[in-house]
């Protein structure tokens, strides 16, 4: 690491151009040139955003009478977010992610982690083939994924429905109230289990095999390596694909929009995203929009940090 | 936000190279057999929707509905094709090419920036750098969809909405590219090699252009195919601020054909081979850069 | 997307076929448009393009315009209404009217026009269904068209769009096209089961249990829960009065007993199985109107190219008959539409409304909105024009418009749409949905849309009466 130590009255926002020589001083020049272009568009499109939803979400557009006149924009402070914790399909929208997520996370994850372990271990063939087989999907993008496993759910067109038919299984619906959910759990689950199988097995390339080397020659199953010596040493792996699921989790959007031209039982506020949408692009509610948005950005932050912080404790002993 | 930062990356090893294991050469035993056919079933759940996309590319709408689903019918392929490249003017031609420019452009200029942020986040020393470096780690917590909202909000006001620029801007900016060149650079380009060219007179930039971006470029890759991945996938930001299918990348041009049946009967099939036709070369490219995924989320996930 | 109300030009099946043909199409319209206008029509160019008289329409609302050019802005989201704006462009040299072709309104577009409304910088002129006018109307985006003439040209519309674009005296748009209901059925499949065309409710009921019982897999018609535009349509013929208005508040009415008898009927029909629940405009419900599954669709004018596009195989097997009644009433209900607006932002609000007026009475403009935009007109005289009456091959022959057209007349003309609309069907989907999925009924959802609806309104600050 540098050791370069800096005068503080340096940086105090000169802009300094990054080509600067520096021969004369023996201080680092402050990178503006390098850092400015990002945190500029970061500024721009991260920052100010979140900004301004949050400012937003403190107005609302109020009318009069029989509304003839055009509506004011009235400072309304936290009202729009007892509004939208008093939306009972909103809440309803969030308590479905969230069983979504309980149950499709970790059966995603379980699955990612056994394929990676298989196709590590000593005894698996074709391991190039199985790869790149299981992450193919993650090519495909949510949008027409949904869109590809729509085909396969609509019960006059399924392959799926018309094989569990020929077998004598009864016909399956995908799209009813209580399966739909889980259809849409399915089409995330083969969008990333392949994905999140590669960072795994990513995980697992990265540890010496002198270790599992030692193990086998304590007589160690393969069970016994992969279960006590490789699977804690994959957890760092396991807490970054937690993290990014459970935030594409309560961003749940494109799937169950595509299977709302199909399904009966996807109403317009389904999940919180949707239920966002539908009121800034549908019923013309920006502001509560806003404090949507902003109750979502907050959630999926405490979630995944706190996952983080609950995961470092655990494993990282500072 | 401190277990996030790079207090302890000086001793992140570089990706470790993809492995050839000796053991692969034993005779087969009951257990690998076991473990080859349960993959073999396994892959079949992974492939089928595949499987079943490049058979019913071969058929026209009557045959997608009424032939059995997992195997050919009448051979219309060479029909859907030019049906799907005429269908309402060359629009299906033009959403290719707007995919390109949104993930192609916008993640090769993501790249660019996050390499320069990330490499000054690790080889420059200055106040609050670690409070840049935990705002920005901040963004990869944040929502995409929870910003396109007031993105759109704020674009409106500025007669953005409905443009290139709209969908464009928000894409070339990845806080987690940022975090990967961060990690990297601290790593691979040896602060002895800044120094000595600072010795001998090359400008901070020249030695950034010249010297560090080549000794990060794996970390380079990993970044523009992740964003590449990102914009790729972002459904949400184009669905909200474009209303001219002109503008459109080709999954939402999908999207908006997947909600249009009734406008034409052979749509259903241009959707099908469309799904095709878009995602070929893209899982092409994929798989054959797979070495580089592993690397960059080795680096990625060991770190953290 | 997904158009929340069954708007003809949300709908698909009307749209995209004509901008397939438009190459060829082109040409076609020039001779119609050259056909159809007996009078002075002069050749701007050597192009197809033909300048079309600028009053074909019967009445002459619109003053001829001679100050310096102006620059008008048109949001329509009609396949081909390009030609109609080319046609004014050549025969009003001093207004210049530039289109942007938008996504339907419920697409996105409102929202980008309540937006710019917001920011003011909406455009001249827009598209807008009657569901969404009160909405535009009551947050005081629209400009009052009657000091621009255009009471004049009531005469020459269907008389209840009229009472849909107009609030005491004021006229807030320009009605463009209609929806009225009929019974599309399935003429071979009601004689193979021994059907009777049902006049009455009562009748199609008893046509649904002799259906089911002769063949379980077959079902009178479909309900799709998402799509309120057809319930709506229904409610309206009943007699539903979902919005009304007095000098100071609005009076919401929902749960009203006409629209909880269309309610109770139709969930008469769920219980016993007899209307398949899907989504319409989908792929396995086209599926099911082809194959014969479905056997009658009650539906607007314009499902008449839904079916002909997306069941074409059953080409000559349907026929269209009068919408059942209640009883000895006979009234119709009417299912999508749209006018033309002017916005607040306007500077030339006397040009715009000079374009609104002439696009929706002009008989060329009229011939080509039929022929590319596939919309049915509100103008009287449009109605007659040959494309919208004559027989039509696919339903064997029958003159099916002059059954809409009847029906058009008979739709009542003291419906009136809510302010807030969109948020009233979207609630009114959502709840139906859960009916259809095993919770509740259409009935309750029909009252939990009334008091979602009274409480989004007051929480907005409008002045509301419950009558429910």
């Amino acid at each position: 690491m540098t050791a370069t130590t800096e005068a503080s009255s340096d940086t105090a926002g000169s802009a300094r151009a990054p080509a600067r020589r520096s021969r004369r001083s023996r201080r680092t020049p402050v990178p503006i040139g390098f850092l400015a272009p990002f945190l500029v568009l970061f500024a721009l499109f991260f920052l100010i955003p979140i900004g301004y939803a949050v400012y937003e979400s403190l107005f609302a557009t109020k009318v009069s009478g029989l509304g003839l006149a055009p509506p004011v924009t009235k400072f309304v402070g936290l009202s729009n977010y007892s509004s939208v914790f008093g939306t009972a399909s909103f809440i309803q929208g969030i308590e479905r992610v969230l069983l979504f997520g309980i149950v499709q996370v970790p059966v995603m994850l379980a699955f990612a982690t056994l394929l990676a372990l298989l196709i590590d271990s000593v005894a698996a063939r074709f391991t190039r083939f199985f790869r790149l087989a299981f992450f193919l999907p993650y090519g495909i993008p949510g949008v027409i994924a949904a869109i590809l496993w729509s085909f396969l759910y609509l019960p006059n067109l399924s392959p799926i429905d018309s094989v569990l038919k020929s077998l004598h299984f009864g016909s399956v619906s995908f799209l009813g109230s209580h399966t739909v959910l889980w259809s849409i759990a399915n089409i995330v689950t083969w969008e990333y289990t392949g994905y999140n199988m590669l960072i795994i097995f990513a995980g697992l390339q990265a540890i010496p095999r002198e270790l599992f080397e030692a193990a086998r020659v304590d007589g160690a199953s393969e069970w016994k390596i992969a279960t006590r010596v490789k699977l804690p040493l994959v957890v760092p792996s396991l807490v970054l694909t937690s993290v990014f699921s459970i935030i594409g989790t309560l961003q749940l959007f494109s799937e169950p929009q595509v299977l709302r031209a199909i399904s009966t039982n996807i109403v317009s506020t389904y999940t919180p995203n949707l239920s966002a949408y539908n009121e800034a692009f549908t019923l013309n509610n920006p502001n509560l929009a806003a404090a949507m948005a902003v109750v979502l950005a907050i959630g999926t932050f405490i979630l995944s940090f706190g996952f983080l912080r609950l995961t470092s404790r655990r494993s990282i002993t500072r | 936000m401190t277990l996030l930062t790079d207090s302890d990356v000086g001793t992140t090893p570089p990706p470790a190279p993809p492995r050839k294991s000796p053991d692969r050469h034993h005779p087969p035993t009951r257990s690998s057999i076991l473990i080859t056919a349960f993959m073999f079933v396994v892959s079949i759940y992974f492939l089928l929707p595949a499987y079943w996309l490049a058979v019913s590319s071969t058929k026209g709408p009557t045959a997608l509905y009424n032939s059995a689903g997992l195997w050919f019918a009448h051979f219309d392929l060479w029909k859907n094709l030019s049906g799907l490249f005429s269908y309402s003017g060359d629009i299906y031609l033009r959403w290719i090419l707007n995919t390109v420019l949104y993930a192609g452009v916008g993640s090769l200029l993501a790249t660019l920036l996050s390499a320069a942020a990330g490499y000054a986040l690790a080889k420059y020393k200055f106040r609050g750098r670690e409070l840049i470096f935990g705002v920005i780690l901040g963004g990869v917590l944040v929502p995409g969809t929870a910003l396109a909202l007031p993105l759109y909000l704020l674009m409106s006001k500025v007669s953005l909405t409905n443009s290139y620029w709209s969908v464009l801007l928000p894409s070339i900016v990845s806080p987690f590219g940022v975090y990967l060149a961060r990690v990297y650079a601290s790593s691979a380009v040896p602060d002895e090699l800044i120094e000595a060219a600072r010795v001998d007179g090359s400008g901070e930039g020249r030695t950034f252009f010249t010297i560090s971006m080549r000794l990060m470029s794996p970390a380079l890759v990993t970044i523009f195919l992740f964003q590449f991945v990102a914009i790729w996938n972002n459904f949400f930001l184009p669905l909200v601020m474009l209303s001219n299918e002109k503008l459109y990348p080709v999954t939402l041009g999908l999207y908006s054909w997947n909600n249009e049946y009734g406008q034409a009967p052979q749509l259903v099939s241009y959707v099908v081979i469309g799904t095709a036709v878009s995602v070929i070369p893209l899982i092409v490219a994929f798989l054959s850069l797979q070495r580089f995924w592993r690397s960059g989320l080795a680096a990625g996930s060991l770190t953290l | 997307m997904k158009s929340i109300v069954g708007t003809d030009e949300a709908r698909p099946g009307r749209l995209r076929k004509h901008r397939k043909l438009a190459v060829g199409g082109a040409a076609v319209a020039s001779v119609m448009v050259l056909a159809s206008c007996g009078s002075s029509s002069k050749s701007a160019s050597s192009t197809v393009t033909t300048a079309a008289p600028s009053n074909g329409g019967s009445a002459a609302p619109t003053t001829a315009y001679s100050g310096p050019t102006v620059n008008l802005t048109f949001w329509s989201w009609v396949p081909g209404i390009q030609a109609s704006v080319d046609l004014f462009n050549q025969s009003h040299p001093n207004i210049h009217v530039n289109l942007d072709e938008v996504t339907s309104g419920a697409a996105g577009t409102y929202s980008k026009m309540f937006s710019a409304l917001q920011a003011g910088n909406a455009p001249d002129l827009g598209q807008v269904e009657y569901y969404a006018l009160p909405q535009f109307e009551h947050t005081g985006g629209l400009v009052n068209l009657a000091p621009y003439g255009a009471a004049s040209v009531q005469s020459d519309f269907v008389p209840w769009t009229w009472s849909q674009v107009t609030l005491g005296s004021a006229i807030y748009a320009i009605p463009q096209d209609t929806g009225p209901m009929a019974l599309f059925y399935r003429k071979d499949l009601f004689a193979k089961y021994g059907l009777t065309v049902p006049t009455t409710w009562a009748q199609y009921l008893a046509d649904a249990q002799k259906l089911h019982s002769e063949n379980p897999n077959a079902y009178i018609t479909s309900f799709s829960p998402a799509d309120t535009g057809q319930f709506a349509g229904l409610a309206w013929q009943a007699g539903a009065n979902w919005f009304n208005t007095t000098s100071s508040s609005w009076i919401v009415n929902i749960n009203d007993s006409a629209t909880q008898q269309v309610a109770n009927y139709w969930q008469q029909l769920l219980s016993q199985n007899l209307v398949k629940v899907e989504t319409d405009f989908a792929n396995g419900w086209y599926k099911d109107l082809s194959d014969g599954t479905l056997l009658t669709w009650p539906s607007a004018v314009w499902g008449q190219n839904t079916i002909a596009t997306n069941a074409a195989t059953t080409s000559g097997d349907w026929a269209v008959a009068p919408l059942p009644n209640w009883g000895s009433s006979s009234a119709d209900g009417n299912w999508g539409g749209s006018t033309t607006v002017v916005f607040k932002d306007s500077k030339h609000p006397a040009q715009a409304a000079v374009f609104a007026e002439w696009l929706n009475t002009n008989q060329p403009s009229i011939t080509n909105l039929i022929n590319k935009g596939g919309l049915y007109p509100a103008d009287l005289q449009g109605e007659q024009q040959s494309a919208v009456n004559s027989p039509v091959a696919f339903y064997g022959n029958q003159n099916i418009w002059s059954t809409f057209e009847a029906g058009g007349k008979l739709v009542n003309t003291s419906f009136k749409w809510g302010p807030i609309m969109f948020t009233t069907l979207t609630d009114m989907g959502n709840a139906f949905s859960k009916a259809t999925g095993g919770s509740g009924t259409l009935a309750s959802a029909i009252s939990t849309t009334q008091s979602d609806t009274v409480s989004t309104m007051k929480s907005q600050g409008f002045s509301v009466q419950s009558a429910g």
